[in-house]
């Protein structure tokens, strides 16, 4: 009886533990120029959904005009109904492509959740000045 | 003629009742009966010399039923044993699920664009993933709810034949359509808010099938799902639940509607809902067929534990997740 306690108390540790380990940080490129770049004053973050979003953690310049960019290839699982609830904005993406999503000046500042539309995958963009 | 009072374990719901009472009545001493499902007693009327009789001549009758009646109320002494062994198994599988989704073993593309075939393919997917964290939560603690009350396999059979053939009209439809209409996001979003509550409340319901539940009316599952299934005989209730699984919130299921949006072909749009529903048929066949399987095995107590541990965790987490998705609280996963 007791083993099963201490197996049940293991498990649930290694569950939250999986739950909340964010396995992008560690592979993805601080902030690659692929990732960020500036055109004509205008901020372009360029990230890839497929099975999540990656990077999903990108540094980005606040208070500026700011395009997201997100880049489909095949992609039919939840990260193609994009949502970001910060600025209302809920949609499709196309399996194959780039969409682009303007992102008002005033909401680039702190952070910016980048979600699915169940809400299981997530990018944050940290706005910094 | 003289009535006892007698206790019957194992009664907890209208099907039970009524199989006890006629079950009862067939013995030729036997004039009458009435099972309390509440208080778990049946009030037996006829000619017998002594309770002890009594229960030596019906205990039989019952017996391949797996009703037994007894002059005491018997104490469930392994509910806490079966309970601890499902504390384990229950947040294995959940701990198994999520790992799973973080290896990236499931995570494909498909360059090649959509076909009947991948469509398949990712329906296959798409029922080992997080699509299945909401349907096939849902689809287990209604299996394992209605296997109580159950004793044969139809009302599955109705359910995933309702799933296909909704997915197959429902996806026609949206074809017909095409960019006529919309996908309401939030809609769905709300949908699977609701989705994750039913779960929480089946899955509290299973894990403490009646005990604490009961005594705090979590009757909800019982009182509108079980009687809207009307159990046996039920044919569209079961049905109707089976198509309805296609507004549920499921990554895959949506982007397979955009794409049956974008044909603007009503052959078209069916055939990819259709493949799409073939493909995640295997996976949730397993588990409303172990469903029933194990509630009518000796493992019973111990697999409604588990099945109520697994749906209430998937339902806490599609809760969480939905409430972030719609932004009302910060997002705290990221699978």
């Amino acid at each position: 009886m007791k083993k099963n306690i201490v197996i049940a108390v293991l498990v649930s540790i290694g569950l939250i533990w999986i739950l909340t380990y964010n396995s992008g940080e560690k592979n993805v490129p601080q902030n690659g120029p692929s990732v960020v770049r500036e055109e004509n004053g205008v901020q372009y973050i360029h990230i890839m959904a497929r099975a999540g979003y990656t990077p999903n953690q990108i540094q980005a310049k606040a208070n500026m005009p700011t395009v997201l960019e997100v880049e489909t290839k095949g992609t039919y699982d939840c990260s193609s109904s994009i949502n970001i609830p910060q600025i209302g904005y809920r949609n499709g993406l196309p399996p194959t492509g780039v969409t682009e999503i303007e992102i008002p000046v005033d909401m680039t500042k702190d952070t910016l959740n980048i979600l699915c539309a169940m809400g299981m995958y997530r990018a944050t963009i940290d706005f910094t000045k | 003629m003289k009535k006892y009072t007698l206790h019957v374990l194992g009664t907890h719901c209208s099907a039970c009742k009524m199989m006890i009472e006629e079950t009862l009545i067939e013995s030729k001493k036997v004039s009458g009966a009435e099972v309390n499902l509440k208080k778990e007693t049946v009030v037996i009327e006829g000619s017998f010399g002594s309770p002890k009789e009594l229960i030596d001549k019906l205990n039989p009758l019952l017996a391949p039923h797996k009703y037994r009646l007894t002059l005491e109320k018997e104490v469930k002494e392994n509910d806490y044993t079966s309970l601890m062994t499902a504390l384990p198994i229950g947040l294995s599988v959940l701990a198994l699920f999520f790992l799973l989704q973080k290896s990236g073993l499931i995570n494909f593309g498909f360059e090649g664009g959509l076909t009947p075939w991948t469509a398949l393919l990712i329906g296959l997917i798409a029922s080992v993933s997080t699509c299945l964290a909401v349907v096939g939560g849902l689809i287990l603690s209604l299996s394992a709810e209605i296997s109580q009350d159950v004793s044969n396999f139809r009302p599955f059979t109705f359910f995933h034949s309702g799933r296909l053939i909704g997915f197959m009209v429902l996806g026609g439809i949206l074809g017909a359509l095409g960019s006529a209409i919309e996908i309401n996001y939030t809609a769905t979003s709300v949908l699977g808010l609701i989705a994750a509550l039913v779960m929480i409340i089946l899955g509290i319901n299973l894990i403490d099938t009646f005990g604490f539940a009961k005594k705090f009316q979590l009757a909800l599952p019982k009182s509108i799902f079980v009687k809207v299934i009307k159990i046996e005989k039920g044919f569209f209730a079961p049905f109707l639940i089976g198509a309805g699984t296609f507004f549920l919130p499921c990554g895959f299921t949506q982007s397979m509607q955009i794409a049956a949006l974008a044909s603007g072909k009503w052959l078209e749009g069916g055939m990819i809902m259709t493949m799409f529903a073939l493909g995640t048929l295997p996976m949730l066949v397993l588990i409303s067929f172990s469903s029933y399987k194990f509630a009518h095995s000796k493992y019973a107590s111990v697999f409604f534990k588990s099945a109520g541990i697994i749906v209430f965790g998937l339902g806490f987490f599609a809760f969480l997740t939905g409430l972030a998705g719609l932004g009302i609280i910060k997002p705290l996963f990221n699978i």
